[in-house]
């Protein structure tokens, strides 16, 4: 083969290499858990869970007793309470939930609440069992109407479900002080 | 008398002149990177009260440090404040880089404790700061014995952040850099 030859089978084997690198999924996204949206009616069924949305609310502060001490929490922004009903399937299993804010950033459930009671980072749910429980954002208030929230396995979650929820059409009720009960 | 082809000439010709070329563009790349490093100096800039600083995932803006009373007797503690936003777009734990990261404060020959991060609004240790909202904090440092009020300088670093890593294409946060030196005398607080 003359030079002309070897020079064309290696532009176009670099640009086939080049064609398939960039079009490949990378190993990161191929691993992502899927994701399934909820019904209308707020149930969604992941692989380890079934999870019903009961409401929205909002709060300023949020208080709590914590071995006998009364604990209350304050935020900078507002605190987005979620009421989830969860019922485990085949393990005993911890979710995680993140709220998909409406301009598109994540927001994790607020670490000054995971002592407080029904709390959803905190809690395991056993197969066959229902469970009431709360998962708690710190979140400006224009990242509410128009998100999501989303509620997926803690731990590993390749080849498993993150199941999203629509978020509320108008803004929930606001309470200057909610108490969270266990 | 041996006798060369023009060929064979022209060829060795081609191959010296080939390599004097790569040989003075490695040079020439050489001296331009030394050019560089002269002209991005490793120390990292000074920063001032009021002037923004980065900590990689959140940027951090002094604005006052101070010396106050601990709660035991004899005992006193540098307390820096300012205001920590994440400039991510998801909720940060380890806002100041894993391992380590927090600022460093040096004075003299004395070596002070790692920083204890606090809310200010009810001096709540901060866990986790959220994207678009900005808290403002304390710094707070122990005063070892024996250190006597003077000028203090607190270092500020930031971890690389890479985009799509060499292993999984993730988004990876590397090694820690300087991003900025504050120097400056604590007030007398209250």
């Amino acid at each position: 083969m003359n030079t002309f030859g070897n020079l064309m089978a290696m532009l176009i084997g670099g640009a086939a290499l080049g064609t398939m690198m960039s079009t490949v999924p990378d190993y990161n996204s191929s691993f992502q858990p899927f994701a399934v949206f909820a019904g209308e009616d707020g149930t969604g069924k992941g692989r380890q869970f079934t999870a019903e949305l009961a409401g929205f609310r909002r709060a300023d502060v949020i208080s709590f007793t914590q071995f006998g001490q009364e604990v209350s929490r304050d935020t900078s922004a507002t605190f987005l309470v979620v009421d989830l009903s969860i019922t485990g399937q085949l393990e005993s299993q911890k979710l995680t939930p993140i709220w998909l804010g409406a301009t598109g950033r994540q927001y994790h459930q607020s670490a000054r609440l995971e002592d407080a009671p029904r709390v959803l980072s905190s809690a395991t749910f056993q197969p066959g069992l229902t469970d009431r429980t709360v998962a708690i954002f710190e979140v400006p208030e224009d990242e509410i109407v128009g998100g999501q929230l989303g509620i997926l396995p803690s731990g590993w979650m390749v080849l498993d479900n993150v199941v999203h929820y629509a978020g509320p059409a108008t803004m929930p009720d606001k309470q200057a002080i909610l108490r969270l009960e266990p | 008398m041996a006798r060369y082809s023009l060929r064979s000439t022209a060829r060795q010709l081609r191959v010296r002149v080939l390599a004097t070329i790569g040989i003075l563009a490695a040079i020439a790349v050489t001296w331009w990177m030394k050019v560089e490093d002269a002209r991005n100096p490793d120390a990292p800039p000074q920063v001032a009260l009021g002037e923004p600083v980065s900590v990689g995932r959140a940027v951090f803006t002094p604005q006052k440090l101070t010396i106050e009373p601990g709660s035991d007797q004899g005992e006193r503690k540098l307390v820096l404040v300012g205001q920590l936003e994440n400039v991510t777009s998801s909720s940060q734990r380890d806002v100041f880089g894993f391992p380590g990261g927090l600022p460093e404060l040096a004075s003299g020959d004395t070596k002070f404790p790692d920083p204890k991060v606090n809310l200010v609004r009810d001096n709540y240790i901060l866990r986790q700061l959220e994207p678009r909202i900005r808290e403002t904090v304390t710094f707070v440092w122990e005063v070892p014995q024996g250190w006597s009020e003077q000028d203090v300088s607190i270092e500020f670093s930031a971890q690389q952040f890479k985009l799509n890593d060499n292993l999984y294409a993730k988004a990876s946060w590397l090694v820690h850099y300087p991003t900025g030196t504050l120097r400056a005398r604590p007030e007398k607080g209250v």
